[in-house]
């Protein structure tokens, strides 16, 4: 009797408070970059799982976008606070004029590859007439210049497909080539056939060293939410770090979240093919540089695809990524 | 049948035009009082100096996705008026085919696009299916119940007179269903264009509206995504005005109760008609 009043007035005096610390935390709203959750997603689901951004105070709820190329108008239109989404849809963005920002990378390299299906080699020499499937999404309109640009073709030299989903028509034999990023395409060929497939990546497409994909923000938002950018990065980089550690529980932990989108043995490949790009050669992780971004911007020009080079520090700000 | 002559049928031509003005005026207006910016909404005026300033790079857009248009609705219309047809002279092919049609229309035409490529590969054949299975259901049902609305006193009268089934048909049903033809004819035109842009979204090796659509949304050129949205909904309008002015010209009964002076029978003072 004693004990069930003891713990009633217990439950009355701490219930309220831990209310009221539910309702002190900062809500944020994440917008990832596709219309469904995937192995990227992964820090983040971490951080939440661990209360790293309960600790830090934030209350972070996870907006998934329409389509692959609305994340960026999300965040403009004050829906979101904070995205997920490639380094070219910062720079067209800002060629539209956009005040939108990246506060810090994801990957540290440009892991956007050409895909052959498994036993048959992607040959850059042999690259006419060959149709490849494509995205529609920034980062392929930049990247296939630079494809073309090495294997010294036109446009018209090369069949471009648009497609939905290109791994499968690939495997279907329907295209000979297929885009996407090592993570995803291993990943789809891996969980489909079991083979990896042949690949050509980045560097020797001839295009630019760049991370893909960067967390980001709006410039009016981080004037005046600055200190939660901060927390937001410092909590994700943390379980970001605690994800590569542990891949396979972090893969399970995505699973219990998302138990109808996951697919473990595609999400371990994919997460365990980004693992390596998380830090750059120094070990450090997120952190952007000037000269990338110019790189970027650069490669983006000399391709025709934005009209002015503008200072890479208009592009992004480590501002607000914790001291490494 | 709503006698409005053909006096009418410009007033309200004009009224149409006042009322695509006042959405243009709606649309300013928004943008305007909402205070966002270009990059988010981009005004009228910005979305249609888009297209003038892009003219070159448009316009071959423009044709690809008319010509996707224009195949797949009139294959899409000739299917769904020959399956009405055979549905309304053989009541066991009603029987067998009219749930078939509803299953049809009740599939997302998204979730079944990329198979559609796989089967049929990245030409005009995949874009063609998607556009003839949205077009042809507003056909084939409205002709349909066209069809199945004949006058049953005029049929027995043709039968009496001897005609045989062909000339009733050529010369009873179709006039008689012409009326809910245009009707169905009229809504595939408007829906025709959205089965164009799903088909090239979903796989496709020539490049139309639809596709630069994507490509500008992935570029945040919010101008040229309504530019190219201004583009695709007059394909759609253009072809709800020309099957239209078509079932004017064609059903003038429906308009007005005098024929126009060009379809009355020139009558010669001896009485008979030329």
């Amino acid at each position: 009797m004693c004990g069930t009043a003891i713990l009633a007035i217990a439950c009355a005096t701490l219930l309220p408070l831990q209310a009221a610390r539910a309702e002190d935390l900062k809500k944020i709203n994440f917008v990832f970059d596709w219309s469904t959750p995937d192995h990227e997603l992964i820090p983040v689901i971490v951080a939440k799982d661990q209360g790293l951004y309960k600790d830090a105070g934030l209350d972070v709820n996870i907006i998934f976008p329409p389509d692959s190329a609305t994340t960026a108008g999300l965040l403009l239109a004050g829906s979101g606070d904070i995205g997920f989404e490639t380094t070219t849809d910062i720079t067209f963005g800002h060629e539209q004029g956009a005040p939108i920002v990246s506060i810090g990378n994801f990957i540290q390299t440009n892991n956007w590859c050409l895909f052959g299906r498994p036993g048959e080699p992607v040959d850059l020499t042999k690259l006419e007439g060959k149709s490849i499937g494509i995205y529609t999404d920034s980062w392929t309109k930049a990247m296939m210049p630079f494809v073309l640009k090495t294997a010294g073709l036109k446009a018209d030299q090369v069949k471009e497909i648009i497609v939905e989903e290109a791994m499968p028509i690939l495997l279907a034999g329907k295209i000979d080539i297929a885009t996407n990023t090592e993570n995803y395409g291993t990943a789809a060929v891996q969980s489909a056939v079991g083979k990896d497939p042949t690949m050509v990546c980045a560097h020797e497409l001839g295009a630019p060293d760049v991370p893909i994909w960067v967390y980001t923000a709006t410039q009016p938002w981080l004037d005046q939410n600055g200190d939660t950018a901060t927390k937001f990065m410092g909590a994700t980089q943390k379980a970001t770090e605690w994800a590569i550690a542990n891949p396979d529980k972090a893969v399970d932990l995505f699973g219990k979240y998302y138990p109808d989108n996951a697919n473990a043995a595609y999400d371990r490949v994919g997460w365990n093919a980004l693992i390596p790009h998380f830090k750059d050669a120094s070990g450090k992780m997120m952190v952007q540089s000037a000269d990338i971004w110019k790189s970027l911007a650069e490669a983006l020009k000399a391709t025709d695809q934005i009209k002015e080079v503008p200072d890479p520090n208009v592009y992004f700000t480590n501002k607000y990524l914790p001291q490494q | 049948m709503s006698d409005i002559g053909f006096k009418g049928i410009f007033q309200n031509a004009l009224l149409a035009v006042l009322s695509v003005a006042l959405i243009f005026i709606t649309w300013k207006l928004f943008v305007v009082i909402s205070g966002y910016p270009p990059y988010i909404i981009a005004p009228p005026e910005v979305a249609i100096a888009h297209i003038w300033n892009n003219w070159a790079e448009m316009a071959p857009l423009l044709r690809a996705t008319l010509y996707e248009t224009v195949v797949g609705y009139v294959l899409g219309s000739a299917f769904g008026f020959a399956i009405a047809v055979l549905m309304a002279q053989f009541r066991a092919v009603q029987r067998v085919v009219y749930p078939g049609l509803i299953i049809s229309q009740s599939i997302p035409i998204v979730a079944i696009a990329a198979p559609l490529a796989l089967l049929f590969g990245f030409g005009m054949a995949p874009k063609l299916i998607v556009i003839g299975l949205i077009v042809f259901f507003p056909v084939a049902i409205n002709v349909l119940d066209g069809l199945s609305s004949v006058d049953r006193d005029v049929l027995n009268l043709a039968r009496v007179l001897g005609a045989s089934p062909w000339r009733i048909f050529t010369k009873v049903k179709l006039p008689a269903c012409l009326g809910p033809l245009f009707t169905g004819l009229k809504i595939g035109a408007s829906y025709a264009v959205t089965g164009a842009v799903i088909g090239e979204w979903t796989a496709s090796s020539t490049k139309g509206l639809g596709t630069y659509l994507l490509t500008s949304k992935a570029s945040l050129n919010t101008a040229a995504v309504y530019g190219d949205t201004l583009l695709l909904t007059a394909i759609g309008v253009g072809s709800f005005v020309f099957m239209l002015v078509l079932g004017i010209i064609v059903t003038p009964w429906q308009w007005s109760a005098t024929a126009p002076k060009w379809l009355q029978p020139k009558i010669r003072p001896t009485g008979k008609e030329d």
